[in-house]
């Protein structure tokens, strides 16, 4: 009998060994076209993000870091800890979204470079895989390009992550993630796919090209205004040109016509104004598929906080923003609204646009309207499915005719008129007014704040300007005195890089941390 | 192939000892007589079941109900006769026929049996750290579960809930924690299939609560390692071993009843404000609400028109609870059958929460021939557990008690319609529902077989099969599923846990030596499935939960099967010379499926020795000496509960969406770690037992030092890997600590005796190295706060509190005209008046910077006790048994989270005398904050942290027995009626509803909204027939 034991023991070499169910592993995940698919829709899903954490990503974190603190938007209360910290330029290292937003992105890169470098030994047709391969390349390249302007020098993973070993990635230069950056965009560009054999929320070729103009534009300010170190190498005027044949390239391609409605873009979610987008779903209580745009943006309700309608406010519009709008134009009364919700009802909120004259007061003057949905809308304040728009037409058209002064030295161009009047045009519903006097560049960031505001694209618009110190000392104190405009300094033009990361990893030390913080 | 041969080996190994210890084959036939007799007690009350054993043979039998025996036996063999309870006595039979024996009565007695994992051993001999509580202790209290009723019991055993809800999870630590990241709670091996407890969350389901209390024979706690060490990779937070009741071998059939039927009530609550109280507090601290302020005149609200509803008098009831037990005893020595049907419902003093029990225990052992037999032990289960959860719940606001004492004191808004969708706490409880039914039964079945009278080989088969559905609702009238329009929820999951175990025992003596070795082989594997379907959408909601089909979106649907196994080989000697020098010496080699290639394997050794100091011959003449032992021993214990899987990389599942159209995307979860390995505690255990004037005192101490390293932590790592945390065997954890048993009889006579129980344990915990952290921030806070209330650090105690340290309130003083706070004082948030002030104690630079924010947090208390305890009174008058049952914690503190939210928020109750006293400018010398939402009170300050000392009245029992006389004429063999109070007295200075109670999430010791444990009077029954 106890021989029989030991004959049965020895039968069963598999008994200790770990036999995964319900999950899959990197090994098999490339094997066939079906499960290659998730693995590529994971990399989009870092966008949203469950993972690894709900507040990173456009789904708390990019919405907070890009626009509170801006001379557009600011926090609506003065004691929510949350918000206070970006509005008031006193973010620390150890601060919850500047982590997860950081984790999200590399999350994102590391699944991006697993597939970018196990997707050619697959089995599967060649031309998915091509195509695979380009939407990977495409991911890397924007999270890296959210990474470098978000913490300027980050390390760059060559390969994916998998052991502990492989952790301790060192910081590489701004000019080194670029090269990354660029290389990805303009390998994956043509070979993506045109909109209409996209799903939403997909890589397309336009976004390729839309993202390079961002790029090069981008590049091109840094280099131009040097408000943030590591961007010398940088010819501005040849990124510029760079930005304006891209720009030119994206527009050139049909199907992205102007709406006659600006509310509908953001109502309808698949207008045809939006070239790219983080996709966001809400509506049920425990998931967390949902963006904190209402929590953060809409509206406040009143009483139940889990109405339909609207959210927490935990922002509202500068009056600086107020100021920009000129009459007739339709985006203003989508942007700032005097009311509250009750239920479905609109509820005038007291005092509102007509408190205008005793700022600053200590109390909500108005609300950004932008994020608010129809009523009946499912969803809760903090999960709601509004996808967020990384990639606008109006943007693109913005970009070229920027990119097209600043080759001119900074007059507009007739193409960068002709871009302008046409955006303006769809948003007066006619005729637009002239473009008046002054710069021309200025007038550009003033359209993009009027056309783009609470996007996340104003910190970004201002740093790359070297815009961000003025413009959040000129914010017009709205609950007492703002602390931003006393805090801010030069270095704010940078977050900090996370502490968890300084701890964690061996090679970056407290000294490797951007300064001022 | 490797593994075969260590088997092979220590086969050998016992075979060569089987060959050399005494081999001598039972005598028979010759010169044999049949001895018969009568065993009585001191009173001369025959004992049934009293066992009488052939001196060094297997030849036995057991005395009948009129304690009458018969047995046949060489003329000149010596008799044993042993009884639990009683002072074993052996007998030379000198050619007898007629043997009557009067046992004396042990109160503690040595030569008990005691169950020390894969075997029993007398007390007297037991060289490791064992406590063994009875299973009649247990019963005494009305707890649902064995595990609650340990509470104050045993040295070096905590036993915390997480709540005093029927059925909720308890949390038993032996010896402190000594893990982080793994759990830290003990082994159990209940009837010898060792089983998870799980992990104990306060709001989980006891998993070990489908075992029936009463159905309990002896509970014994292995903590050191020298004795939990047979144990081996599972052993490190210690090993509880359950045994169930088996027959008594009597003979004659008996059945027992037993019942208990109780009334619950709730200790006290909270002094709340009233209607026009809680509208002028809402408009002062929100005048921009309009539930609150008239927004046209600026006027309250005047909800003095509405009446005060007392939610927690509507909601907090007393509540019934009974229990049903019968027990069947039949058959003789060599087959016999034990059955216990039971039946518990226990109602909670929460309106509409229950725990409700059925259970069946079914044991038996048959002789098959002389030197074979089969034993089988089963326990099943069928739990129904219903109530809404206590300190947190779903969808975006606390659980049920926070909504009893936070809701507004009104029914309903008079204002406008509104706020029609606000839920008040009777409706949630009344169109929600949260149920679980777990099923579950234990089984071991021993097939035993005598190759030679004292060579043993025993092969067992059982294990268990747990089966547990969810059941979760609420209705679109609640505000929590409003937008959902009604959601519910079902998950189940299926566990299959087998387990084979083959163990060979020697047992021999030549002269003064004697040697009793073991070896086995054992498998165990576990195979869990489970499922989990969310739907929302109930166009219809009148079948609640219980059609999931009448909803129209399915957001979520997930399931789970994973799997682990084990395989080890163990042995052990107890070698003792002169019954006076004992050494033990146990190895364990296990394999775990949790590990990767080498690492799968690891030996854990234990060695103990045990020195009959008493026995010397200078001892002699101390007459009053029953015992002095002295003990030492090492040993090396694991702990492996991790999840599955931890050391694989795995790519997991998450939804997202193009537009509103789901697609599944793949989710790189972890990476792998292929030098995972077990975490391994190292014990030194020294003690010495004493036992004085026939057993009359006796008294156990222990010392131990437990140091535990390779820690299984889930560390973070850097976030630019695109990973956030993996499984690392990181830093080190020391437990030391003392550990004080005494039992005294006091009073010994005809009438009267009183006996006293006490034991009292004091265990230091320290964090020795966390690797390259300093601090790691653990647990979690309820939504809104999202801060972690808990810090692991290095020389600290595991889970100490962590937050700013509370400095008074900001006065008027302490700003200039302009409302600016004056230089030098240290600016938190945008202060006011009467906001709460925290000491800038640190800044960027290590040094005050004039700022408090999160730098300045630090460590503000320890939520584990300097020692803990029990003590036990036990009066006998005739026929009156009294016992009376004290526990005690202290030097613990607790988090008391329940504060800041009953310290007012917008639409919130408060306590009466927190606003009471609260700050105002005509009220500045106070430490209450004022009105305002953003006055620092959700921050973890030292503020919410406050002793939590108690001791408590925890049981008194009386019981009657009624007299044997009167009882025969009515075919009664014995009865009694008792009347049991839990819970009667509680002293503490603590301001929260139970000292003892933890109720979020994982975190170590923070208080919000514990189910407090009740206050239960209740009448008990037993009759034998």
């Amino acid at each position: 009998m106890f021989m029989g034991i030991l004959i049965s023991s020895s039968c069963s070499s598999d008994f200790l060994e770990e036999q995964p169910f319900s999950f899959f592993s990197p090994d098999n995940l490339y094997n066939n076209t079906d499960s290659a698919e998730l693995a590529i829709v994971g990399i989009y899903e870092n966008l949203s993000s469950n993972n690894p954490s709900i507040k990173g990503s456009f789904n708390r974190g990019m919405l907070i870091m890009a626009n509170f603190g801006t001379d557009d938007f600011t926090a609506s209360n003065n004691n929510d800890d949350q918000v206070d910290i970006y509005d008031n330029y006193t973010v620390l290292p150890s601060e919850d979204y500047v982590d997860a937003t950081w984790k999200n992105f590399f999350s994102g890169i590391n699944q991006a470079t697993s597939a970018i470098n196990r997707l050619p030994d697959s089995p599967i047709d060649e031309q998915i895989k091509a195509k695979y391969i380009a939407e990977a390349k495409f991911m890397r390249g924007l999270f890296y390009f959210y990474l470098v302007r978000l913490y300027g020098e980050i390390p760059i993973l060559e390969t994916e992550t998998t052991s502990l070993a492989e952790t301790n990635i060192p910081k590489s230069s701004i000019e080194e993630v670029y090269n990354v950056i660029i290389k990805d965009f303009t390998e994956a560009e043509s070979l993506l796919p045109n909109k209409e054999s996209t799903p939403e929320g997909r890589a397309t070729r336009a976004a390729a090209l839309g993202f390079l103009s961002k790029i090069y534009l981008t590049l091109g300010s840094y280099g131009k205004y040097g408000s943030v170190d590591g961007y010398e190498w940088v010819d501005s005027n040849e990124a510029f040109s760079k930005s304006v044949e891209y720009g030119e390239e994206m527009l050139a391609i049909t199907g992205y016509p102007l709406s006659n409605d600006y509310g509908d873009i953001f109502d309808s979610e698949n207008s045809d104004e939006i070239i790219f987008t983080a996709e966001m779903f809400g509506g049920s209580g425990y998931n967390t598929d949902g963006s904190f745009v209402a929590n953060l943006f809409a509206p406040k309700n009143q009483g139940n906080i889990n109405a339909s309608r609207g959210g927490q406010a935990r922002g509202v519009p500068t009056y600086n923003l107020y100021e920009k709008y000129e009459e007739g134009d339709m985006r203003l009364e989508r942007n700032i609204v005097e009311f509250r919700y009750k239920g479905c009802k609109e509820f005038p909120h007291p005092g509102g646009l007509t408190i205008l004259s005793d700022f600053p007061h200590n109390n909500i003057w108005a609300y950004a309207g932008k994020w608010r949905k129809p009523c009946g809308y499912n969803g809760v304040h903090y999960s709601t499915g509004e996808d967020i728009p990384l990639l606008r037409l109006a943007d693109v058209m913005l970009m070229v005719a920027e990119a097209d002064a600043e080759v001119n030295g900074g007059e507009a161009t007739a193409r960068g008129l002709e871009l302008v009047k046409m955006l303006r045009d769809a948003r007066f519903g006619g005729e637009s007014p002239e473009i008046t006097s002054g710069n021309f560049l200025d007038f550009i960031f003033d359209e993009r704040s009027r056309e783009l505001a609470y996007e996340g694209q104003r910190w970004f618009d201002l740093v790359r300007t070297n815009r961000l110190v003025q413009a959040v000392k000129n914010v017009v104190p709205i609950m007492g005195d703002p602390l931003g405009k006393n805090n801010i300094q030069d270095y704010h033009n940078l977050f900090p890089i996370p502490q968890t990361e300084i701890d964690n990893n061996t090679n970056i030390s407290q000294e490797d941390q951007n300064p001022g913080y | 192939m490797k593994q075969n041969l260590f088997v092979l080996k220590m086969f050998l190994l016992v075979l060569i000892l089987a060959a050399s210890g005494n081999t001598k084959i039972l005598a028979q036939g010759i010169g044999e007589i049949t001895v018969t007799g009568v065993i009585t007690d001191e009173g001369n009350i025959p004992i049934p079941g009293v066992n009488i054993i052939q001196s060094k043979t297997s030849n036995g039998v057991v005395t009948n109900f009129d304690g009458k025996y018969s047995i046949t036996v060489p003329q000149n063999s010596v008799l044993v006769f042993s009884f639990v309870g009683f002072v074993e006595q052996r007998i030379k039979v000198n050619g007898r026929t007629e043997i009557n024996i009067q046992l004396v009565g042990d109160i503690d007695s040595l030569d008990e049996v005691v169950v020390i994992g894969y075997g029993t051993q007398k007390r007297r001999d037991i060289t490791g750290s064992v406590t063994s509580v009875k299973g009649e202790e247990l019963r005494s209290a009305t707890s649902t579960s064995f595990s609650d009723a340990l509470r104050g019991k045993a040295p070096g055993v905590m036993v915390t809930s997480g709540s005093g809800e029927p059925g909720s999870g308890v949390d038993i630590k032996i010896r402190g924690v000594s893990s982080i990241s793994a759990s830290s709670s003990p082994l159990y091996v209940i009837d010898g299939v060792p089983v998870d407890g799980g992990s104990s969350g306060p709001n989980s389901l006891n998993p070990l609560s489908y075992l029936d209390p009463n159905s309990i024979e002896s509970i014994e706690v292995l903590k050191d390692a020298s004795a939990a060490a047979i144990y081996g990779s599972r052993g490190a937070a210690g090993v509880v071993l359950i045994t169930t009741k088996s027959s008594n071998p009597s003979g004659e059939t008996t059945i027992s009843f037993n019942s208990t039927y109780g009334i619950s009530s709730f200790n006290g609550g909270y002094d709340l404000l009233n209607a026009p109280e809680y509208a002028e507090y809402q408009h002062i601290a929100h005048p921009e609400n309009e539930l609150y302020t008239n927004e046209e005149t600026g006027e309250p609200i005047p909800y003095a028109a509405s009446e005060t509803t007392d939610w927690q008098e509507l909601i907090i009831q007393d509540a019934p609870t009974q229990t049903y037990n019968i027990g069947l005893n039949s058959g003789n020595r060599d087959n016999n059958l034990y059955v216990g049907l039971g039946y518990s419902n226990t109602e909670g003093v929460v309106l509409n929460s229950s725990f409700e029990r059925y259970s069946l225990a079914l044991n038996s052992n048959t002789k098959i021939s002389d030197r074979l037999s089969f034993g089988m032990r089963t326990n099943t289960g069928y739990t129904i557990r219903n109530g809404q959860i206590s300190g947190i719940g779903t969808g975006g606001r606390a659980g049920i008690l926070n909504r009893i004492f936070t809701s507004r004191p009104v029914n309903a808004f008079i204002s406008d319609d509104s706020d029609s969708n606000y839920t008040n706490p009777l409706q949630f409880i009344t169109l929600s529902d949260n149920k679980n039914f777990n099923f579950r039964t234990n089984i071991n079945a021993t097939l035993s077989y005598d190759f030679l009278d004292n060579l043993t080989l025993k092969i067992s088969g059982g294990g268990f099969i747990a089966n547990s559905k969810d059941k979760f609702f609420v209705s679109k009238e609640i505000v929590n599923a409003a937008n959902l329009n009604g959601q519910a929820r079902l998950g189940g999951s299926n566990q299959v846990n087998w387990l084979n175990e083959n163990t060979l025992t020697y047992k021999g003596a030549t002269g003064a030596h004697s040697i009793e070795a073991l070896i086995g082989f054992t498998q165990q594997q576990n195979v869990e499935e489970s499922f989990e379907v969310g739907v929302n959408d109930f166009p219809s909601e009148i079948n609640r939960g219980d059609a999931i089909q009448n909803a129209l979106a399915v957001p979520n649907y997930n399931s789970n099967k994973l799997r682990w196994a084990l395989q080890s080989y163990l042995g052990r000697i107890i070698y003792s010379y002169d019954d006076k020098y004992i050494l033990t010496s146990s190895l364990r080699v296990d394999g775990s499926s949790k590990f990767i290639g080498e690492n799968k394997y690891s030996v854990f050794p234990a060695f103990a020795l045990a020195w009959q100091l008493g026995d010397e011959k200078i001892f002699e003449d101390v007459d009053f000496l029953e015992q002095l032992k002295i003990r030492a021993g090492y040993g090396k214990l694991g702990n492996q509960s991790i999840p599955p899987y931890s050391a694989l990389g795995r790519i997991s599942t998450e939804y997202y969406y193009y537009g509103d159209t789901r697609v599944i995307a793949a989710s790189y979860s972890s990476i792998p770690n292929k030098d995972l390995k077990w975490e391994t505690s190292e014990t030194f255990n020294a003690g010495i037992d004493v036992s004085l004037y026939n057993g009359r005192i006796n008294l156990k101490l222990d010392a131990y030092v437990k140091n535990t390293k390779d820690l299984l932590l889930n560390a973070p790592i850097a976030g630019s890997s695109g990973y956030q945390t993996i499984f690392q065997n990181i830093g080190s954890v020391r437990n030391k600590g003392v550990e004080l048993g005494l039992s005294t009889v006091n009073i010994s006579t005809d009438n009267f005796t009183w006996s006293t129980d006490f034991n009292i344990s004091a265990n230091r915990n320290k964090i020795l190295d966390l690797g390259s952290q300093d601090n790691i921030l653990i647990g979690r806070l309820p939504p809104g706060v999202g801060v972690s209330p808990n810090v692991l650090t290095e020389g600290e105690p595991i889970g100490s509190f962590y937050g700013y340290v509370f400095d008074g309130l900001y006065q008027l003083d302490d700003f200039n005209a302009d409302g600016q706070l004056l230089e030098g004082i240290p600016a938190f948030g945008s202060p006011q008046p009467g906001f709460m002030r925290f000491k800038d104690i640190s800044g960027p630079d290590g040094e005050p910077d004039g700022v408090v924010d999160a730098l300045d947090r630090t460590i503000i208390g320890d939520p584990n006790p300097k020692h803990y305890g029990g003590l036990g009174n036990k009066f006998t008058y005739k026929n009156f048994d009294l016992n009376i049952f004290f526990a005690w914690q202290y030097g613990h503190e607790l988090l008391n989270w329940s504060t800041s939210f009953l310290s007012g928020r917008l639409n919130d109750n408060l306590r009466r005398d927190l606003y009471q006293n609260m700050y105002t400018p005509t009220n500045t010398d106070t430490n209450i904050p004022t009105y305002a939402d953003d006055n620092g009170k959700s921050n973890v300050s030292s503020y919410y942290v406050e002793d939590a000392s108690f001791l408590r009245l925890q049981n008194i029992t009386l019981r009657y027995r009624l007299g044997e006389n009167t009882l025969k004429n009515i075919g009664v063999k014995s009865a009694s009626l008792g009347v049991i109070i839990d819970n009667l007295f509680l002293w503490t200075d603590y301001s929260g509803l139970d000292p003892e109670q933890t109720s979020y999430g994982q975190n170590t010791g923070t208080d919000f909204f514990a189910y407090p444990r009740p206050k239960t009077v209740s009448f008990n029954v037993n009759v034998k027939f």
